[in-house]
């Protein structure tokens, strides 16, 4: 491996002096003459039927401009999802329906010349509802004679609307009943998981207004720029070439801006009345009508043999993605596919599940993507076979993980809502992580310490294993282009989505060491659908993967660009030449500058743009891997559990920028926390949120940081840019089974519901008295 | 109604504060977009902090008449672009900026309380970062940041 | 932005701002620190009535005991010489409140006049017998338990919190307890226990328990079983016992089973705790 200047160090974020300082950046940091402001009219009733909508009142407010409902808007059956195309989510949702199907849905929307006069008139706006018998609990969905939610007829790529199934599958591999039937050794379970919000500091927010040749601009807060310009397209049924979306700098997303949630309203508005409209969540609306995670209930049986082997594996999973399908069946899919390889030597696998509709809020994408809830029920299923053996779990683990070199059934049964591709893991760190995580947590000598450390308080250490994917192969593209100025600097331009995560740096790394130039010399713009070539957009990790491949391409391409004149210039073959921190060499150490190259190519002699793009395809997903361990104290009297330490190892290839990386690590890590400790939507019996704003969504604070210790483990990836796999997701599936399973060692209870709040925790121990 | 305070250390006059309004609308109104997150409007998020009278405090809790007479900084007073500040400067060398949603908040309880404290603990670092949630990060990085300029000799800063 | 507001009027001097709250009766509220309308807009009220001008920040040793601006913000009282009341309690109690930028806007006043359920502040000042003083032309102080059991509501609509005083509690011992989902919260219970020995027999018993959900409430049948008896794990365990489960309540955050439950814990908890403070002292 030639020695690198750029790949692998923590460089400073390209956009990081623009955003320590507070610069107008973000969506709203921008303003219109004229602009509109809107609010919604969300549904006060969990399903019902709208039989008269009367706005006349409304309207007559001063100030009011438009207010749009299902009498007045195209009504075109489409899915929220940002995903490629066909979206593997069902066409389930219209701008607005004559039907409401939960608490938070769309009714209405006024568009005012303030915000003030916006939310008064909605107000004033009279709805006369029918209310229908409702479903608040999944396992409802699907019984008979439920009522139906979706019984539009437009519907399409659902399993089964009519009994509200959004999708359903059983997967076998072997035989599992007969293999469980002659297992040693057995666990099971159900490990059930709530609805989650993702929380971006920044909540869904969309400025729209024509430009000078009367298109539509949508500046969006959004993951996915060029799956909104192509839904909006065919929503509002204007050519792709009239739209415009930008995103400017994002102030996170998590998955939740993988939705096309706010784009339609505020584009009608522009469209109607053509001035420029702001549509802004607030944090109560981010949290009920914005998405969430799946609420789901894991069931997981596991059998071994006497030494240990697993020879059975059994999930079956009901997901419920509350009232639309938005990526109801690929979190689904995920929930195993992104598991279950772990494991790849059980002969006898099977997955099977139910995603169902309900009255309730709208699931869709949340970093991790399913995993999240597989790896609570998997990882908490493999500590209970470990106790019942009794062996060390993570011995257990060491005996049945997959490793570099292998494959398993599942990548080539399982993809994104429909089959998925062979692949054979080319670049496994698991042994390391489990092997360097276990010494710096002193894995051991903590589990020969006393559990019991005071009349009411108890201590435990857990440990998990994890994987996940980058990029969803065989579906998603990627491009890039790359152009030099005669300066010798460059512009990258990306359709990749930088959402905080870093990946304009990232990138630029990987732009800046094909050629050989540093990162300074880097301006780099995302993303902006005139400009940017196609991206799929920030999800499934897979930026740095994949559109790490484009860059590269597109590097090498003007590397070679920039060599060939260089190779006119002192008359030799481009291949004997090369370039170091900016400047061309030839064989005898003569120098040229890439300014000196720029401005020939501009302006001297053998005119031409030094420019190329290219793009990329994933072929495979590679895993990133991490082993997880933590301590927990327990106080027995209260159930209040405090995580105390907390190391992570994680495999993410090469990391292209370690702190950036880190970063990745650690976010994901909180949030994960947050799931195991407090994160909870909570609902009425009747699907009305009772929790949605900061005193009581509690998310981890400063104060709730365990002692962290983050071991990179380095492999080489040979199918990424420079062995790199991606980090953004893992590390968010490790501290629910991680927690609950040091919980099990401090007390022997499986906590089984997330998230271990005291009370729950409390009810467990007395149940166990 | 009328407002005259020192922004950022200027000598400001507003003509068109409404009394309703609160200190971060009437920020934002007046082209300070700096101050972020106006999403929350309960204090409890932290993105809009500003120092008033060198106190960080949530911009939305504080009606805009409350300031006549005081002291508005933003997180202009830190730096810009081509002049960082060492913190942010630190923040940037960490990793601590994801999003940056939550930054500017951050670095202005980072930085009065190292006014005050020039060499404050973890535990006091942790505390004064208390009021920002953040999403991106998961704080390490931010503390760490906090840290190595709390090391720095006295001056440094 | 709260649009049904036509004017902020800051008074210089508290009659001054009674008088402005009798010419705007029924459609004015006091700004304090301000936090509690930027929670809950009120759409009844034009005027506002900023008390900045006021000099109502101010924490002072008096011989009546630790005095309190009604316009101090937890974080002044924090920094003040009164966070050392109770041996540092006050200090560590302040510490947990809402986040550090929201104490810099809270202030005492505020927390007396809202009473919010979930008040950390409400049970240490009960249980210590604190003294408020209201004005309305003229000075007013009153315990503020009787102000509470009072219409207090009615009081404010005419008067204005001055102060607010804890008497000093030389002789006596004094633990406090929490509850929240994670570091920072709302207490979701809490408890606070204010004991005086005199030869190993407690004298004095101040119980409360807040956030119930609720107005915190005195223990007045535990207190009777604490009176005249010496400290220890006999006398804990029967206080314990003498809790009941209908002073606490249940909410989306908490069951009543669980509040019970940990109100027991709770006060054995604290009242342990004072058993070691006072033998440690002696």
């Amino acid at each position: 491996m030639a020695s690198r200047t750029v790949v692998g160090q923590s460089i400073d974020k390209l956009d990081g002096p623009a955003l320590v300082t507070g610069q107008a950046v973000y969506t709203d940091d921008f303003t219109l003459p004229g602009m509109l402001f809107d609010r919604i009219l969300w549904s006060p009733r969990a399903h019902a039927r709208i039989r008269a909508i009367d706005t006349a009142a409304a309207e007559c407010l001063p100030g009011v401009r438009l207010i749009l409902h299902y009498g007045n808007v195209p009504r075109v059956a489409y899915t929220t999802a940002g995903q490629g195309f066909p979206e593997p989510s069902p066409y389930d949702s219209f701008i607005f329906d004559q039907k409401v199907r939960f608490v938070g849905d769309r009714v209405a929307a006024v568009f005012a010349d303030n915000l003030i006069a916006a939310q008064e008139a909605v107000g004033l706006i009279q709805v006369e509802y029918e209310d229908l018998p409702a479903i608040f609990e999944p396992e409802e969905a699907t019984q008979p004679n439920a009522p139906i939610i979706h019984d539009e007829e437009e519907i399409r790529g659902a399993f089964d609307p009519r009994h509200n199934l959004v999708s359903q599958l059983d997967l076998k591999i072997g035989d599992v009943e007969q293999s469980l039937a002659q297992a040693t050794y057995r666990a099971e379970g159900t490990w059930i998981t709530p609805y989650a919000q993702h929380v971006p500091m920044e909540t869904h927010i969309v400025i729209s207004y024509l430009d000078e040749w009367g298109r539509l601009v949508l500046r969006s807060s959004t993951q996915v720029p060029f799956h909104a310009r192509r839904i909006i397209a065919r929503l509002l049924d204007l050519p792709i070439q009239k739209i415009r979306v930008i995103k400017p700098r994002v102030g996170g997303g998590f998955g939740g801006k993988q939705e096309i949630l706010l784009e339609d309203l505020c584009a009608l508005a522009t469209l109607r009345t053509r001035r420029p409209a702001r549509i802004e969540l607030s944090r109560k609306e981010e949290f009920v009508s914005a998405r969430q995670m799946h609420p789901m209930k894991v069931q997981v049986r596991l059998g071994a043999d006497s030494g240990g082997q697993l020879q059975a594996m059994e999930m079956r999973v009901l997901a419920n993605t509350g009232a639309y399908g938005t990526h109801g069946s690929t979190v689904f899919f995920n929930t195993g596919s992104k598991t279950l390889p772990l494991y790849n030597k059980a002969p006898n696998v099977r997955f099977v599940g139910d995603v169902v509709y309900t009255n309730l809020p709208v699931a869709g994408a949340y970093r991790g993507y399913g995993a999240t809830e597989g790896y609570f029920a998997l990882e908490c299923a493999i500590d209970q076979l470990a106790a019942k053996m009794g062996m060390d779990p993570l011995l257990l683990r060491r005996k049945n993980h997959i490793r570099e070199g292998e494959t398993s059934p599942i990548f080539i049964k399982l993809g994104e809502g429909r089959e998925g591709v062979e692949q054979t893991v080319q670049s496994c760190g698991l042994d390391r992580c489990i092997e360097l995580g276990m010494k710096a947590f002193q894995w051991d000598e903590r589990r020969k310490k006393p559990r019991r450390i005071g009349p009411d308080r108890a201590r435990g250490v857990g440990m998990s294993i994890l994987m996940q994917g980058s990029s969803i192969p065989q579906v998603d593209m990627a491009a890039a282009s790359l152009r030099m100025a005669e300066d010798g600097s460059f512009h990258l331009f990306l359709g990749a989505t930088d959402i905080g995560t870093g990946s304009d740096t990232i990138l630029a790394q990987i732009a800046a060491e094909t050629i050989g130039v540093s990162t300074d010399r880097f301006t780099v713009y995302s993303s902006d659908t005139d400009f940017s070539p196609f991206d799929k957009g920030a999800y499934a990790s897979s930026t740095t993967y994949l559109t790490g491949q484009a860059v590269y391409k597109a590097a090498f391409a003007v590397r070679n660009q920039i060599l060939g004149i260089a190779g006119l210039w002192f008359k030799v073959e481009p291949g004997t030449l090369e370039i170091r921190q900016g400047v061309v060499f030839n064989q005898q150490g003569a120098r040229l500058t890439l300014e000196e190259i720029g401005y020939r190519s501009y302006y001297l002699a053998d005119q031409q743009q030094i420019e190329a793009s290219a793009s990329a395809l994933s072929q495979a997903s590679p895993p990133p891997f991490s082993a997880h361990f933590a301590e927990i104290e327990i106080d027995l009297e209260t159930g209040i559990v405090r995580p105390l330490d907390y190391v992570v190892a994680v495999d993410c290839g090469v990391a292209i920028n370690p702190e950036l990386a880190k970063g990745q690590v650690l976010g994901s890590l909180m949030n994960g926390i947050g799931f195991a400790l407090s994160e909870e939507l909570l609902l009425s019996s009747r699907g009305v949120a009772l929790n949605p704003n900061f005193l009581d969504y509690k998310i981890p604070t400063s104060l709730d940081l365990p002692r962290i210790e983050i071991i990179p483990v380095e492999t080489n990836e040979p199918t990424g840019p420079y062995g790199a796999k991606s980090v953004g997701e893992i590390c968010i599936n490790g501290p629910l089974p991680t927690l609950a399973n040091a919980i099990f060692d401090a007390t022997g209870i499986q906590m089984k519901e997330a998230p271990f709040t005291a009370e729950r925790v409390w009810r467990a121990l007395k149940r166990n008295e | 109604m009328q407002l005259s305070f020192r922004l950022n250390g200027s000598a400001t006059q507003w003509e068109d504060v409404h009394p309703g309004e609160n200190l971060l609308e009437a920020l934002r109104r007046h082209g300070c977009w700096e101050v972020k997150g106006n999403n929350c409007t309960h204090g409890e998020c932290g993105a809009c902090t500003i120092l008033l009278d060198g106190i960080p405090v949530p911009s939305c809790t504080v009606f805009a008449a409350r300031v006549e007479g005081r002291n508005v900084d933003t997180i202009r007073l830190l730096g810009d672009p081509d002049h960082l500040h060492p913190l942010q400067q630190a923040f940037l060398r960490h990793g601590a900026v994801q999003c940056g949603y939550c930054i500017p908040g951050m670095l202005l309880s980072a930085h009065a309380l190292l006014v005050r404290n020039p060499h404050p603990n973890r535990e006091e670092i942790k505390q004064s970062l208390s009021g920002h949630l953040c999403r991106c990060t998961g704080y390490l990085q931010q503390i760490e940041a906090i840290e190595e300029i709390a090391g720095l000799p006295e001056g440094a800063e | 932005m709260q649009p049904n507001i036509t004017d902020y009027l800051q008074p210089k001097s508290l009659t001054e701002a009674i008088a402005l709250m009798a010419t705007h009766t029924g459609r004015s509220a006091l700004v304090g620190g301000g936090l509690d309308l930027s929670w809950r807009p009120r759409q009844d009220i034009q005027i506002l009535i900023g008390l900045d001008r006021i000099p109502l920040s101010y924490v002072e040793w008096r011989p009546e005991g630790l005095v309190i601006g009604a316009g101090t913000t937890l974080r002044e009282l924090a920094e003040s010489k009164g966070s050392s009341f109770l041996n540092g309690l006050l200090s560590r109690v302040l510490d947990r409140i809402a986040t550090p930028l929201l104490r810099a806007v809270i202030t005492v006043g505020g927390v007396l006049a809202r009473a919010y359920p979930w008040s950390d502040l409400l049970p240490i000042f009960l249980g210590c017998n604190a003294h408020i003083t209201l004005f309305d032309g003229q000075d007013h102080t009153i315990p503020l338990e009787s102000f509470y059991q009072g219409n207090s509501r009615q009081l404010l609509a005419h008067s204005v919190i001055r102060e607010l005083c804890l008497p000093p509690h030389h002789e006596s011992y004094a633990a406090y307890q929490r509850f929240g989902r994670l570091q920072i919260d709302i207490p979701l219970l809490n408890q606070f226990s204010c004991l005086t020995l005199v030869e190993e027999q407690i004298e004095k018993a101040s119980l409360w328990l807040g956030a119930r959900p609720g107005f915190p409430l005195r223990l007045s049948e535990v207190e009777a079983v604490l009176l005249g008896k010496p400290l220890n794990q006999e006398t804990i365990r029967d206080a314990v016992s003498a809790l009941s489960p209908p002073l606490v309540g249940t909410d989306f955050r908490l069951s009543k089973d669980y509040r019970h439950h940990l109100a027991g814990v709770f006060l054995r908890r604290n009242l342990t705790e004072i058993w070691s403070q006072h033998a440690t002292i002696i």
